[in-house]
């Protein structure tokens, strides 16, 4: 592991492999994230995204190789590692019969956030995705949306050096993706790193510093937008953006919804 | 907007001891009972209202109605009363232990939060205390509703009613062994099989132990024994089970 030593990453995943009864999820997976970054992991269904972010926050256990945020290891010092990260998933489980100041506040106790900063902060938290107005109410009263707002700020409550998202702009409206938008920059440029799986290409190409492409467990191609779309012109695409290519990358499935659509009209 | 202030030296906070964790867990959990029953709207108040105060008459209802049957039993024979008490109990602690294995794998394991749980900074044993100060609350709770009466009423009727703190204790006591034996049984369990096994296996070996118990119980009856071994004693008589030859299946099938 010695070629990992000089970097300074708050993430790195050093050789990762995970496979789920002799099924390889992901394989030898090196990539660090450094300070500031913001990253995205974009891929096909059952690439390996989500499973990747389990095994960074520590949820799953990889079969191979190991993972370091901000130089404790995940599996050997986990308590430490996790001080350090805020992760949000997909669809995050909430006490429903608390209200969201209560879920913010068991949060900030959890991670012994002190009071006098928790006094700033979870106003700011509460205000900066206009949950304000419904901070008093129980969170089962919460739209879907509403629910995410609150899982992010449960997650930054602690103020974490690195946050991990799983698909955070599924249920959130515009305004509310464009506040997560501003946020995420927002944390980037004050030093945090961020690390987040999306399928919205969009989003990634607006908002990433970084792309990673994963397709079959495998960080097929890593780099800039401009890097990746470079990547689709040597293959062939004129004028390719970085949907281009990600088709490049992951395999067109052009043909098939060619052929569903053949099915479908006889 | 949100500000953020560069973090170099680590997160801002410093982070608590496991007993501290635990005890804003539990109070959480206190919070989210007080506001399920109390902070979701008139209708839901009034019903809560309505409920515990009718549960508060029949549990006090109960009392002088498991008194007269004691001093009937006394009566009889003050060996027998004994006996009953102490069946109750054990049923409770046999309740407990079965339910405690379902519930640990539910609470440790499939509870919706467990995932939020494991990726903040608490420590393992911090998560597994709260599981099982949790489930030690739910068996008092239980403990207390449907054997409140008969200790209250055995107490009166031997005219010890100055020791029932002490069988308030002897309770609680009895109910850690059988909870934390529960809970070891899974997370060993689990270390061995995956969860999802786990969870399947619990429910089929509670569903086996009863139908296993109740087809047992056909053939005794057909047999005019049952589980009591003795004539004149039925299966619902707990007593009784605790003198057959049936003890132990006996009281896990009375506790499911």
């Amino acid at each position: 592991m010695a070629q990992f030593a000089d970097r300074a990453g708050q993430l790195s995943f050093e050789g990762v492999s995970k496979s789920f009864g002799g099924q390889l999820a992901v394989r030898d997976l090196d990539l660090s994230v450094r300070p500031g970054e913001l990253f995205g992991l974009i891929g096909p269904n059952g690439a390996g995204k989500t499973t990747t972010i389990k095994m960074a926050v520590g949820l799953l256990r990889p079969s191979a190789g190991r993972i370091l945020i901000c130089g404790h290891d995940v599996q050997s010092d986990g308590r430490e590692s996790r001080r350090h990260l805020g992760y949000v998933p997909d669809s995050a489980a909430l006490y429903d019969r608390l209200t969201g100041s209560e879920m913010l506040q068991l949060a900030a106790d959890l991670h012994g956030v002190s009071a006098e900063r928790r006094r700033r902060r979870i106003p700011a938290l509460l205000e900066g995705f206009d949950l304000t107005g419904v901070q008093g109410q129980l969170i089962m009263s919460y739209s879907r949306g509403m629910r995410q707002k609150l899982a992010l700020c449960s997650a930054l409550v602690h103020d974490p050096e690195i946050l991990f998202l799983d698909e955070p702009t599924v249920g959130l409206d515009p305004r509310g993706a464009r506040q997560l938008k501003i946020m995420l920059r927002s944390l980037c440029d004050g030093g945090h790193s961020v690390f987040l799986s999306t399928h919205a290409l969009e989003i990634a190409a607006a908002l990433c510093d970084r792309i990673g492409i994963f397709s079959e467990g495998r960080l097929a191609a890593c780099g800039t937008v401009a890097e990746l779309e470079a990547e689709g012109r040597r293959s062939g695409q004129i004028d390719a953006g970085l949907e281009d290519a990600f088709m490049a990358v992951t395999g067109s499935r052009d043909h098939e919804a060619s052929n569903l659509l053949a099915a479908l009209r006889s | 907007m949100i500000r953020t202030v560069p973090n170099p030296g680590g997160p801002a906070s410093i982070l608590p001891s496991a007993p501290r964790q635990v005890a804003a867990l539990l109070t959480s959990n206190g919070r989210a009972l007080w506001n399920g029953a109390w902070n979701r709207g008139r209708t839901r108040r009034v019903a809560v209202i309505v409920g515990v105060v009718l549960g508060a008459l029949l549990w006090a209802a109960a009392i002088p109605i498991v008194a007269v049957f004691l001093r009937g039993s006394l009566h009889a024979s003050p060996h027998r009363l004994f006996t009953t008490v102490t069946g109750g109990l054990v049923l409770l602690s046999g309740f407990t232990l079965v339910t405690s294995v379902s519930f640990a794998v539910a609470s440790a394991y499939f509870a919706k939060d467990i995932e939020w749980l494991l990726t903040v900074s608490i420590s393992s044993r911090g998560t597994l205390a709260h599981r099982l100060a949790s489930q030690l609350v739910l068996g008092v709770g239980v403990g207390a509703a449907l054997l409140g009466p008969v200790l209250t009423a055995a107490a009166a009727v031997t005219g010890t009613l100055a020791l029932l703190p002490i069988a308030v204790i002897g309770l609680v006591a009895l109910l850690v062994a059988p909870v934390a034996v529960g809970l070891l049984l899974v997370v060993v369990a689990v270390r061995i099989v995956p969860a999802s096994r786990v969870r399947d296996g619990a429910a089929a070996l509670v569903c086996l132990v009863g139908f296993g118990l109740a087809a047992l119980d056909i053939a005794g009856h057909a047999q005019g024994q049952g589980f009591a071994g003795r004539a004149g004693s039925t299966p619902s008589d707990p007593a009784g089970l605790t003198r057959s030859g049936f003890r132990l299946p006996g009281l896990l099938g009375w506790s499911l």
